[in-house]
Protein backbone atom coordinates (compact mmCIF):
# COMPACT_ATOMS: atom_id res chain seq x y z
CA UNK A 1 0.00 0.00 0.00
CA UNK A 2 2.79 2.38 1.01
CA UNK A 3 4.71 1.39 -2.13
CA UNK A 4 1.68 2.16 -4.30
CA UNK A 5 1.37 5.56 -2.64
CA UNK A 6 5.06 6.21 -3.38
CA UNK A 7 4.53 5.28 -7.04
CA UNK A 8 1.55 7.64 -7.28
CA UNK A 9 3.46 10.52 -5.72
CA UNK A 10 6.31 9.81 -8.16
CA UNK A 11 3.87 10.24 -11.06
CA UNK A 12 2.68 13.53 -9.55
CA UNK A 13 6.20 14.81 -8.96
CA UNK A 14 7.64 13.88 -12.35
CA UNK A 15 6.15 16.04 -15.13
CA UNK A 16 7.58 13.70 -17.81
CA UNK A 17 5.57 10.76 -16.45
CA UNK A 18 2.43 12.88 -16.07
CA UNK A 19 2.71 14.14 -19.68
CA UNK A 20 3.32 10.59 -20.91
CA UNK A 21 0.28 9.24 -19.12
CA UNK A 22 -1.96 12.07 -20.35
CA UNK A 23 -0.78 11.53 -23.94
CA UNK A 24 -1.34 7.78 -23.55
CA UNK A 25 -4.89 8.53 -22.42
CA UNK A 26 -5.52 10.77 -25.45
CA UNK A 27 -4.13 8.10 -27.83
CA UNK A 28 -6.25 5.45 -26.13
CA UNK A 29 -9.22 7.78 -26.68
CA UNK A 30 -8.47 7.92 -30.42
CA UNK A 31 -8.35 4.12 -30.58
CA UNK A 32 -11.58 3.74 -28.57
CA UNK A 33 -13.26 6.30 -30.87
CA UNK A 34 -12.23 4.21 -33.88
CA UNK A 35 -13.51 1.07 -32.21
CA UNK A 36 -16.85 2.47 -31.02
CA UNK A 37 -18.00 3.98 -34.33
CA UNK A 38 -18.86 1.52 -37.07
CA UNK A 39 -17.29 1.97 -40.52
CA UNK A 40 -20.37 0.36 -42.08
CA UNK A 41 -22.77 2.89 -40.55
CA UNK A 42 -20.38 5.82 -41.09
CA UNK A 43 -21.92 7.80 -38.22
CA UNK A 44 -18.72 9.60 -37.22
CA UNK A 45 -19.25 12.88 -35.38
CA UNK A 46 -16.05 14.46 -36.78
CA UNK A 47 -16.52 15.98 -40.24
CA UNK A 48 -13.86 17.42 -42.50
CA UNK A 49 -13.97 21.20 -42.19
CA UNK A 50 -12.17 21.62 -45.55
CA UNK A 51 -14.69 19.45 -47.40
CA UNK A 52 -17.60 21.11 -45.62
CA UNK A 53 -16.53 24.62 -46.60
CA UNK A 54 -14.85 24.10 -49.97
CA UNK A 55 -16.56 20.94 -51.24
CA UNK A 56 -13.15 19.43 -51.99
CA UNK A 57 -11.94 16.39 -50.00
CA UNK A 58 -8.54 16.84 -48.35
CA UNK A 59 -5.62 14.46 -47.86
CA UNK A 60 -6.88 13.32 -44.45
CA UNK A 61 -10.49 12.62 -45.47
CA UNK A 62 -11.56 9.06 -44.63
CA UNK A 63 -9.13 8.64 -41.73
CA UNK A 64 -11.88 7.77 -39.21
CA UNK A 65 -13.20 5.07 -41.54
CA UNK A 66 -9.67 3.87 -42.20
CA UNK A 67 -8.81 3.57 -38.47
CA UNK A 68 -12.07 1.73 -37.72
CA UNK A 69 -11.47 -0.69 -40.58
CA UNK A 70 -7.86 -1.34 -39.49
CA UNK A 71 -9.06 -2.17 -35.96
CA UNK A 72 -11.47 -4.68 -37.54
CA UNK A 73 -8.73 -6.23 -39.67
CA UNK A 74 -10.11 -4.95 -43.00
CA UNK A 75 -6.83 -3.49 -44.27
CA UNK A 76 -7.62 -3.28 -47.99
CA UNK A 77 -10.80 -1.32 -47.37
CA UNK A 78 -8.87 0.87 -44.92
CA UNK A 79 -6.33 1.63 -47.66
CA UNK A 80 -9.15 2.48 -50.07
CA UNK A 81 -10.67 4.97 -47.60
CA UNK A 82 -7.34 6.69 -46.99
CA UNK A 83 -3.99 5.41 -48.34
CA UNK A 84 -2.12 7.13 -45.47
CA UNK A 85 -4.40 5.68 -42.77
CA UNK A 86 -2.25 2.62 -42.06
CA UNK A 87 0.99 4.54 -41.40
CA UNK A 88 -0.87 7.05 -39.23
CA UNK A 89 -2.54 4.24 -37.33
CA UNK A 90 0.91 2.72 -36.77
CA UNK A 91 2.02 6.04 -35.27
CA UNK A 92 -0.86 6.20 -32.78
CA UNK A 93 -0.84 2.52 -31.89
CA UNK A 94 2.98 2.65 -31.59
CA UNK A 95 2.96 5.76 -29.40
CA UNK A 96 0.70 4.13 -26.83
CA UNK A 97 3.20 1.39 -25.79
CA UNK A 98 6.05 3.90 -26.25
CA UNK A 99 4.55 6.27 -23.67
CA UNK A 100 4.14 3.41 -21.19
CA UNK A 101 7.57 1.88 -21.92
CA UNK A 102 9.44 5.19 -21.59
CA UNK A 103 7.59 5.97 -18.35
CA UNK A 104 8.65 2.62 -16.89
CA UNK A 105 12.25 3.11 -18.05
CA UNK A 106 12.24 6.64 -16.60
CA UNK A 107 11.07 5.22 -13.28
CA UNK A 108 13.77 2.55 -13.07
CA UNK A 109 16.76 4.18 -14.81
CA UNK A 110 17.15 7.20 -12.55
CA UNK A 111 20.71 7.97 -13.70
CA UNK A 112 19.87 7.96 -17.42
CA UNK A 113 16.74 10.08 -17.41
CA UNK A 114 18.13 12.95 -19.46
CA UNK A 115 19.32 10.71 -22.29
CA UNK A 116 16.08 8.72 -22.08
CA UNK A 117 13.99 11.86 -22.67
CA UNK A 118 16.28 12.88 -25.56
CA UNK A 119 15.92 9.43 -27.17
CA UNK A 120 12.14 9.59 -26.69
CA UNK A 121 11.86 13.02 -28.33
CA UNK A 122 14.12 12.01 -31.24
CA UNK A 123 12.31 8.72 -31.88
CA UNK A 124 8.86 10.30 -31.61
CA UNK A 125 9.86 13.12 -33.98
CA UNK A 126 11.19 10.69 -36.59
CA UNK A 127 8.12 8.49 -36.22
CA UNK A 128 5.83 11.52 -36.54
CA UNK A 129 7.72 12.83 -39.59
CA UNK A 130 7.37 9.47 -41.34
CA UNK A 131 3.69 9.08 -40.43
CA UNK A 132 2.53 12.63 -41.08
CA UNK A 133 4.75 13.36 -44.09
CA UNK A 134 1.92 13.43 -46.71
CA UNK A 135 -0.06 15.79 -44.48
CA UNK A 136 2.96 18.03 -43.92
CA UNK A 137 3.48 18.22 -47.68
CA UNK A 138 -0.21 19.09 -48.14
CA UNK A 139 0.01 21.86 -45.52
CA UNK A 140 3.24 23.15 -47.08
CA UNK A 141 1.41 23.41 -50.43
CA UNK A 142 -1.43 25.28 -48.72
CA UNK A 143 1.12 27.64 -47.22
CA UNK A 144 2.78 28.18 -50.62
CA UNK A 145 -0.63 28.85 -52.18
CA UNK A 146 -1.03 31.77 -49.76
CA UNK A 147 2.26 33.36 -50.78
CA UNK B 1 10.99 29.67 -4.90
CA UNK B 2 8.55 27.92 -2.56
CA UNK B 3 7.59 24.30 -3.06
CA UNK B 4 3.97 25.32 -3.75
CA UNK B 5 4.90 27.75 -6.53
CA UNK B 6 7.19 25.15 -8.03
CA UNK B 7 4.41 22.55 -8.05
CA UNK B 8 1.99 25.04 -9.62
CA UNK B 9 4.51 25.78 -12.35
CA UNK B 10 5.02 22.08 -12.99
CA UNK B 11 1.26 21.63 -13.29
CA UNK B 12 1.05 24.55 -15.72
CA UNK B 13 3.93 23.09 -17.70
CA UNK B 14 2.25 19.68 -17.94
CA UNK B 15 -1.09 21.11 -19.14
CA UNK B 16 0.67 23.48 -21.57
CA UNK B 17 2.79 20.66 -22.99
CA UNK B 18 -0.16 18.26 -23.45
CA UNK B 19 -2.29 21.02 -25.02
CA UNK B 20 0.58 21.93 -27.33
CA UNK B 21 1.16 18.32 -28.47
CA UNK B 22 -2.59 17.84 -28.96
CA UNK B 23 -2.77 21.10 -30.94
CA UNK B 24 0.20 20.06 -33.09
CA UNK B 25 -1.26 16.63 -33.91
CA UNK B 26 -4.65 18.22 -34.75
CA UNK B 27 -3.00 20.99 -36.78
CA UNK B 28 -1.19 18.61 -39.12
CA UNK B 29 -4.36 16.62 -39.86
CA UNK B 30 -6.04 18.89 -42.44
CA UNK B 31 -9.59 17.66 -41.70
CA UNK B 32 -9.45 19.04 -38.15
CA UNK B 33 -6.56 21.47 -38.59
CA UNK B 34 -8.68 24.58 -38.20
CA UNK B 35 -9.84 23.61 -34.68
CA UNK B 36 -6.25 23.17 -33.48
CA UNK B 37 -6.11 26.90 -32.89
CA UNK B 38 -8.06 26.40 -29.61
CA UNK B 39 -5.65 24.04 -27.80
CA UNK B 40 -2.77 25.95 -29.44
CA UNK B 41 -3.85 29.25 -27.90
CA UNK B 42 -4.45 27.52 -24.53
CA UNK B 43 -0.91 26.14 -24.64
CA UNK B 44 0.56 29.56 -25.49
CA UNK B 45 -1.40 31.36 -22.75
CA UNK B 46 -0.51 28.77 -20.08
CA UNK B 47 3.13 28.80 -21.11
CA UNK B 48 3.27 32.60 -20.95
CA UNK B 49 1.66 32.56 -17.49
CA UNK B 50 4.20 29.94 -16.41
CA UNK B 51 7.11 31.94 -17.80
CA UNK B 52 5.94 35.17 -16.15
CA UNK B 53 5.54 33.48 -12.75
CA UNK B 54 8.77 31.52 -12.67
CA UNK B 55 12.09 33.13 -11.84
CA UNK B 56 15.10 32.54 -14.01
CA UNK B 57 17.30 30.57 -11.62
CA UNK B 58 15.27 27.86 -10.01
CA UNK B 59 12.13 27.03 -11.93
CA UNK B 60 11.13 24.05 -14.09
CA UNK B 61 10.89 26.04 -17.32
CA UNK B 62 11.99 23.38 -19.82
CA UNK B 63 8.52 21.96 -20.29
CA UNK B 64 6.89 25.41 -20.31
CA UNK B 65 9.24 26.66 -23.05
CA UNK B 66 8.69 23.44 -25.07
CA UNK B 67 4.92 23.89 -24.69
CA UNK B 68 5.20 27.50 -25.85
CA UNK B 69 7.27 26.65 -28.94
CA UNK B 70 5.10 23.69 -30.00
CA UNK B 71 1.95 25.73 -29.26
CA UNK B 72 3.12 28.62 -31.45
CA UNK B 73 4.02 26.27 -34.34
CA UNK B 74 0.68 24.43 -34.05
CA UNK B 75 -1.32 27.68 -33.92
CA UNK B 76 0.56 29.03 -36.94
CA UNK B 77 -0.18 25.86 -38.97
CA UNK B 78 -3.82 26.02 -37.91
CA UNK B 79 -4.09 29.72 -38.84
CA UNK B 80 -2.63 28.99 -42.30
CA UNK B 81 -5.42 26.46 -42.85
CA UNK B 82 -8.07 28.87 -41.57
CA UNK B 83 -6.87 31.56 -44.00
CA UNK B 84 -6.80 29.06 -46.91
CA UNK B 85 -10.33 27.83 -46.16
CA UNK B 86 -11.59 31.42 -45.78
CA UNK B 87 -10.02 32.37 -49.13
CA UNK B 88 -11.50 29.30 -50.83
CA UNK B 89 -14.96 30.15 -49.51
CA UNK B 90 -14.52 33.79 -50.58
CA UNK B 91 -13.37 32.83 -54.09
CA UNK B 92 -16.19 30.38 -54.57
CA UNK B 93 -18.52 33.43 -54.81
CA UNK B 94 -22.15 32.55 -55.45
CA UNK B 95 -21.63 29.63 -57.85
CA UNK B 96 -23.28 27.12 -55.47
CA UNK B 97 -26.55 29.12 -55.55
CA UNK B 98 -26.24 29.55 -59.34
CA UNK B 99 -25.99 25.77 -59.75
CA UNK B 100 -28.95 25.34 -57.39
CA UNK B 101 -31.04 27.72 -59.52
CA UNK B 102 -29.93 25.93 -62.68
CA UNK B 103 -31.02 22.56 -61.30
CA UNK B 104 -34.40 23.95 -60.16
CA UNK B 105 -35.05 25.48 -63.60
CA UNK B 106 -34.00 22.22 -65.22
CA UNK B 107 -36.42 20.27 -62.99
CA UNK B 108 -39.28 22.63 -63.94
CA UNK B 109 -38.56 22.24 -67.66
CA UNK B 110 -38.39 18.43 -67.45
CA UNK B 111 -41.61 18.38 -65.41
CA UNK B 112 -43.37 20.55 -67.98
CA UNK B 113 -42.14 18.60 -71.00
CA UNK B 114 -41.71 14.98 -69.99
CA UNK B 115 -43.50 14.30 -66.70
CA UNK B 116 -41.95 11.40 -64.75
CA UNK B 117 -38.26 11.36 -65.64
CA UNK B 118 -34.78 10.52 -64.53
CA UNK B 119 -32.27 13.25 -65.28
CA UNK B 120 -28.53 13.71 -65.17
CA UNK B 121 -26.64 17.02 -65.12
CA UNK B 122 -22.91 17.08 -65.85
CA UNK B 123 -20.88 20.14 -64.86
CA UNK B 124 -17.37 20.37 -66.29
CA UNK B 125 -14.52 22.64 -65.24
CA UNK B 126 -11.24 21.91 -67.01
CA UNK B 127 -10.45 18.22 -66.45
CA UNK B 128 -12.79 17.89 -63.48
CA UNK B 129 -16.47 17.11 -63.72
CA UNK B 130 -19.43 16.57 -61.41
CA UNK B 131 -22.53 14.55 -62.30
CA UNK B 132 -25.84 15.17 -60.50
CA UNK B 133 -28.50 12.49 -60.97
CA UNK B 134 -32.14 12.91 -59.98
CA UNK B 135 -35.70 11.66 -60.49
CA UNK B 136 -38.91 13.67 -60.93
CA UNK B 137 -42.33 12.13 -60.28
CA UNK B 138 -45.08 14.55 -61.29
CA UNK B 139 -47.95 12.07 -61.06
CA UNK B 140 -47.53 11.30 -57.38
CA UNK B 141 -50.57 13.40 -56.41
CA UNK B 142 -52.69 11.82 -59.12
CA UNK B 143 -51.65 8.31 -58.05
CA UNK B 144 -52.47 9.09 -54.41
CA UNK B 145 -55.91 10.42 -55.43
CA UNK B 146 -56.61 7.22 -57.39
CA UNK B 147 -55.55 5.05 -54.44
CA UNK B 148 -57.77 7.04 -52.07
CA UNK B 149 -60.68 6.70 -54.49
CA UNK B 150 -60.15 2.91 -54.68
CA UNK B 151 -59.99 2.72 -50.89
CA UNK B 152 -63.29 4.62 -50.58
CA UNK B 153 -64.95 2.33 -53.13
CA UNK B 154 -63.69 -0.76 -51.32
CA UNK B 155 -64.99 0.49 -47.97
CA UNK B 156 -68.43 1.20 -49.44
CA UNK B 157 -68.52 -2.24 -51.17
CA UNK B 158 -68.55 -0.76 -54.65
CA UNK B 159 -65.40 -2.41 -55.90
CA UNK B 160 -65.01 -2.75 -59.61
CA UNK B 161 -66.48 -5.88 -61.16
CA UNK B 162 -63.97 -8.74 -61.41
CA UNK B 163 -62.44 -9.50 -64.76
CA UNK B 164 -64.41 -12.45 -66.31
CA UNK B 165 -61.17 -14.07 -67.47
Amino acid sequence: MAKNRNNLSFIKEEPYIAVNLLLALIIAGVLVYSLVFSPDKGDYPVVCVHELLTGEPCVSCGLSHSFSLILRGRFEEAFDWNPHGIRLFLFFSGQLPMRILFSILYFFLADKRRSLVTIDIALSLLFALYSFWPFLVYIYRLFISLA
Amino acid sequence: MTEKVRKNLEGLGIVAMVSAVLAFVLAIIPCVGVIAVAPGVIAIVLSLIGLSRGDRDDSPQGMIISGLVIGIVATFISLVQIVVVAKAVEHSGDWPSQIEDLIENFEDRITAEFGDSDFSIRIESGEESVVIDGTINVDNDKAIEQLEELERLEQSGQTAAPDPQ
